[in-house]
């Protein structure tokens, strides 16, 4: 009997351990020497560097600016998508199947690089804080935004939001 | 008790239960009724099926009931199959409303089907239902006072007959259902456009519309009515009534009622039992230009770029259509492009003089600027019933920061669902992805619009919108509080997102571009 006992309990463990997210609590985590924000919405679970700079940088001059256009602004999406699928490489498969996604939204200062960038996913999700940190190092580091034309200059601050799904 | 108690007792149980379970066959013995040929009802179910709108929710369809369904000869020598549809209370005793789905059959196929409404004005729809339903599509029905309202499948494209003292007359009949709020406004604007109408024919003389048998109109509650106009030989409006049938107001009991006499409901959401009447999804039609006029001075290239925008924005998709539709087609309104260097903005809509404002001719050619003017006009013209001239950036006129945040949302809602962007000035991480959740969960991930067509999706969007309007006023740097210009900023707290109330009504995403 005692066998059995020990034998169900080892497998739900490596069970849970295999599959199962270990929640992150939420607060401040560090993370290979930055530290990393993390909060709970009723359906994500939000996760920000403290590097982000708040408040952010309102335009530039007295009244409100134009637009920038669309298309004048490019963000290399297929550059995103491969770090995020290098990252979270060995789990890929069960996040496809759990239709699972990860939205990232960024500010970019007016040379195209990251300023700011947020991550959130579903309760639940198979990401770690570290998967997380990982993401943020490198596309703060290989990630740039170009711009076309002249409105971009008003801004200090330019938001771009991707959310990717698992796929 | 004694044995041949408990016998008499079991028999008189068990025949009251084979009464119970045969009722619907002695129904149909007692009123002659016969059933149709199960070929034929399953003929009907799929003429059915193949001409529903996929696009419109299975709960917003009315939903045939065809175990009761039954067939009769009309008068006119049709055969038709009557299935009943569930029924919504009227609380107007001097109205009667009755529906049916009508298949026209040759032996057991189905050539025709149609929704028809039995509307009766001072007449018992109910106690001569046959009658009425023999004679649907004829021009005279002895003594009936009312009207036939005949739609397709989905509720819509409705045509109608109406008649008096058994006669068809010159008049026109529709109902509806409207919020409090629009009802006025919708009286308001008819009593203009009526008296226009007439005057221009040259003898006719104003109209003013009457409300019959209403209780004192609430904004927030929702009012289903038979809309008349009656007209005379001349094609004058002589008469424009509303008639009201019932209403609901947020909080009430959903009572979906299944008597087949009067039935019973309200407008709340309740599935396969839509509210009497026209589905309000606007139809729209392709590639309606949007109508402007120009300042003088702009060149013909200006007018021409500015036109070719206007086309673009109209055209971005179902729900700039129709806003343009509305502007447009309904209101009738001359909009006024100027390119002019009086106000330092690069684009502005100004509510007093209807004129959309451009500092460059740079500025008139962006598609973006042009919508997020095109969208202001609308809130002005259709939404708010007095315009949003009124709506300033200080303590004494509050409501600046209401119209500009109404008009981000919309545009996330529109073009950008997957990532939301009227926050992303905010410090306050959570609440930015908490508003991102609402924009996702609002358009279902970014593959529909919301629907917004009850008291309570309309309840809950409010609150939210307030929600997320206070953070948007604290962090927004170009409309919020912090901003130099518009700084100062106060939220009208009663100011609700009426535009967006108004466009998301049930309208539907595809089919028109993005």
């Amino acid at each position: 009997m005692k066998v059995y006992t020990f034998t169900t309990l080892f497998c739900i463990l490596s069970w849970v351990n295999a599959f199962g997210q270990i929640q992150l609590p939420a607060g401040k985590h560090e993370v290979n020497g930055n530290i990393f924000n993390v909060g709970y919405t009723d359906i994500t679970v939000v996760v920000w560097n403290d590097k982000n700079i708040y408040p952010i940088p309102a335009p530039i001059g007295q009244f409100p600016p134009m637009a920038i256009r669309r298309g004048d602004m490019r963000v290399d999406t297929l550059q995103q998508q491969k770090i995020i699928k290098e990252i979270v490489k060995s789990r890929f498969k069960v996040l496809k199947e759990g239709n699972q996604w990860i939205r990232i939204k960024y500010i970019f200062n007016q040379s195209g690089e990251v300023m700011n960038v947020i991550f959130s996913f579903p309760h639940g999700a198979l990401l770690t804080l570290t998967d997380v940190a990982e993401m943020d190092r490198r596309l703060r580091q290989e990630l740039k935004a170009t711009f076309r034309g002249v409105e971009y200059r008003s801004y200090q601050a330019i938001p771009y939001g991707y959310q990717y799904w698992f796929k | 008790m004694k044995k041949g108690d408990f016998i008499k007792i079991s028999l008189a149980f068990g025949v009251l239960l084979l009464l119970f379970a045969c009722r619907k066959d002695i129904d149909f013995v007692i009123q002659g009724k016969e059933k149709p040929p199960s070929m034929q009802l399953e003929s009907a179910k799929v003429w059915r099926h193949q001409r529903l709108d996929k696009m419109k929710p299975e709960r917003l369809q009315l939903a045939p009931k065809w175990a009761d369904a039954w067939t009769e000869q009309s008068t006119s020598g049709k055969s038709i199959l009557i299935v009943p549809a569930r029924e919504k209370r009227v609380q107007n005793k001097d109205l009667k409303i009755r529906r049916f789905f009508i298949f026209t059959t040759t032996d057991h196929s189905v050539s025709d089907g149609r929704i028809v409404e039995f509307v009766g004005m001072k007449y018992d729809v109910e106690s001569n239902i046959r009658f009425l339903i023999r004679n649907f599509d004829r021009n005279s029905i002895a003594g009936f006072n009312g009207a036939i309202i005949q739609y397709d499948v989905n509720y819509r494209k409705p045509t109608n007959l109406v008649y008096k003292d058994g006669v068809k007359i010159n008049a026109q009949m529709k109902i509806a259902t409207y919020s409090g709020l629009e009802l006025k406004e919708l009286r308001d604007r008819h009593k203009a456009k009526i008296m226009a109408t007439n005057a221009s024919s040259g003898s006719c003389m104003p109209v003013y519309p009457q409300l019959v048998n209403f209780p004192p109109v609430i904004d927030e509650c929702f009012y289903n009515y038979t809309e008349v106009w009656i007209y005379d030989a001349d094609d004058c409006v002589i008469e424009h009534l509303y008639v009201y049938a019932s209403h609901v107001c947020l909080g009430d009991d959903g009572d979906s009622g299944e008597s087949s006499s009067s039935g019973s409901g309200s407008g709340s959401v309740d599935e396969g039992n839509p509210d009497y009447g026209e589905d309000p999804e606007p139809e729209l039609p392709d590639n309606v230009p949007l109508r402007i006029s120009f300042c003088d001075g702009l060149s013909a290239s200006d007018r021409a770029s500015i036109d070719s925008v206007a086309i673009v924005v109209s055209n971005l998709n179902c729900a700039t259509k129709l806003i343009n539709n509305r502007l447009n087609l309904e209101l009738d309104l001359d909009l006024k492009v100027c390119i002019e260097d009086r106000v330092l903005q690069s684009g502005s809509y100004d509510p007093s003089t209807k004129i959309i404002n451009f500092t460059t001719q740079w500025a008139s050619t962006q598609s973006d600027l042009f919508r997020h003017e095109l969208f202001h006009a609308y809130q002005d013209n259709v939404a708010y019933s007095n315009g949003i001239g009124g709506y300033g950036k200080t303590v004494a006129k509050p409501g600046f920061v209401n119209i500009e945040f109404e008009q981000a949302v919309f545009k996330d809602i529109t073009e950008d669902p997957a990532s939301p962007m009227a926050l992303t000035h905010s410090s306050n991480t959570l609440l930015q992805d908490e508003y991102s959740n609402w924009i996702q969960s609002l358009t279902s991930n970014g593959t529909a619009y919301p629907n917004l067509s009850t008291p309570q999706a309309r309840a809950e969007f409010d609150t939210n919108f307030l929600k997320y309007l206070t953070e948007f006023n604290a962090s927004d740097p170009i409309y919020g509080n912090s901003d130099p210009i518009y700084g100062n900023n106060v939220i009208k707290a009663d100011l609700k997102p009426e535009a967006l109330k108004r466009i998301f009504n049930g309208l539907v995403k595809g089919g028109c571009g993005n």
